[in-house]
C-alpha cells in the first residue's frame, strides 16, 4: 500500500524536462501580454487626451461666448444710458447728475 | 462657537439678500413674440473668465479696452434680457411691472432717472452703498425692450467713461463740477 503511494508520489514529483518550444511559447505570451498592455494603455491615454481636449475646446468656447455676451450687456447698458442723456439735455438744456446728489437719494 | 456660527450664518443670509438677484425670468415669455431676443447671465467668475479673454484686436486700441476691463472687473455680475419685436404693441407696459417692483423693494437701490418721451420710457435704478453695488436699466421703446442689470458699477460715470468705446457715443454722465 505504502510502496504504491510512495511511486506514485516519485512519479508525481519527478523532474520532467520541458518542451522545446516551451521558451518560445512562453516569449509569444508574454510578448502579446504586453502589446495587449501598451495597446490598452493608449488606448486609455488617447482617451483621456480627448477629453480633456474637448472639455478645453468647450471651455473656450463658452468663455468666448461670455465674453461676447459681456461685451454685449455693456454695449447694450451704455447704449441705453446715452439714449437717455440725450433724451434729458433735449428736455432741458442743463442737467447735472451729482454723485453727491445720488448718495443723498 | 455656537454664536460665531449663528453670526456667519447670518452674515451668509444677509449676502444672499444684499446679492439681489433680480429675477428677470417673468420677461422670457417675450421671447416667443420677439424678432431677435437677447439673453445673457453671467456671474462674476464668468464675468473674470470673459475679462481674460478681451484682447486688443477687439477693440480699437489699448486704452480704450483698458476702460472696458476697468469697468468688468468691478463687475460680479450681468443679467440682461432684450427684445426687438416686428411692430408695435408686442409687449405692454406691465410686462415690465414685475421688474420695476423688484428694484422698488431692493434695499438701497433707488431710480435715479425716470425718462419719457414719445412712447419711449427709460428708467435707471442706482445703488452705490458698499457691497450693494449696481446699476439696472429699463429701456422700452416702442418695438424694443432692454432690462439690463450691472452688478458691482458703482456710478454713471463709469459707464461714461466708456464712450468713444467700440462705436458707443460719447456721453458727458456722472457728478459735474458747479461751476461747468
Amino acid at each position: 500500500m505504502n510502496e504504491g503511494l510512495d511511486d506514485l508520489l516519485t512519479k508525481a514529483l519527478a523532474r520532467t524536462e520541458a518542451p522545446a518550444d516551451f521558451t518560445a511559447k512562453v516569449m509569444v505570451h508574454v510578448n502579446q501580454r504586453r502589446l495587449f498592455m501598451w495597446r490598452t494603455w493608449t488606448a486609455v491615454a488617447a482617451t483621456v487626451a480627448l477629453i480633456i481636449a474637448g472639455w478645453s475646446g468647450f471651455a473656450l468656447y463658452r468663455t468666448r461666448q461670455n465674453e461676447k455676451q459681456l461685451v454685449f450687456a455693456i454695449e447694450l447698458a451704455s447704449e441705453k444710458i446715452a439714449l437717455t442723456d440725450q433724451r434729458l439735455k433735449r428736455s432741458a438744456a442743463e442737467i447735472y447728475m451729482r454723485e453727491e446728489d445720488l448718495e443723498k437719494r | 462657537m455656537m454664536r460665531r456660527r449663528l453670526a456667519i450664518g447670518l452674515l451668509a443670509v444677509s449676502w444672499s439678500v444684499s446679492a439681489q438677484d433680480i429675477d428677470l425670468s417673468s420677461l422670457d415669455k417675450l421671447a416667443s413674440r420677439a424678432k431677435s431676443a437677447n439673453r445673457v447671465s453671467l456671474d462674476r467668475d464668468q464675468v473674470v473668465g470673459a475679462l481674460s479673454m478681451l484682447s486688443g484686436s477687439d477693440l480699437e486700441s489699448k486704452k480704450n479696452l483698458d476702460g472696458l476691463k476697468r469697468l468688468a472687473q468691478n463687475l460680479s455680475g450681468v443679467e440682461v434680457r432684450s427684445f426687438e419685436f416686428e411692430k408695435k404693441g408686442q409687449y405692454s407696459d406691465s410686462d415690465l411691472a414685475g421688474i420695476r417692483a423688484q428694484l422698488a423693494k431692493l434695499k438701497n437701490w433707488s431710480k435715479i432717472i425716470d425718462s419719457k418721451e414719445d412712447g419711449e420710457r427709460s428708467e435707471i435704478f442706482m445703488s452705490s452703498v458698499e457691497g450693494h453695488r449696481g446699476l439696472a436699466i429699463i429701456a422700452a421703446e416702442e418695438t424694443e425692450v432692454s432690462v439690463v442689470i450691472l452688478k458691482g458699477v458703482a456710478s454713471l460715470k463709469e459707464m461714461g467713461n466708456l464712450g468713444g468705446i467700440m462705436g458707443l457715443p460719447h456721453m458727458s454722465l456722472g457728478p459735474v463740477k458747479k461751476n461747468e
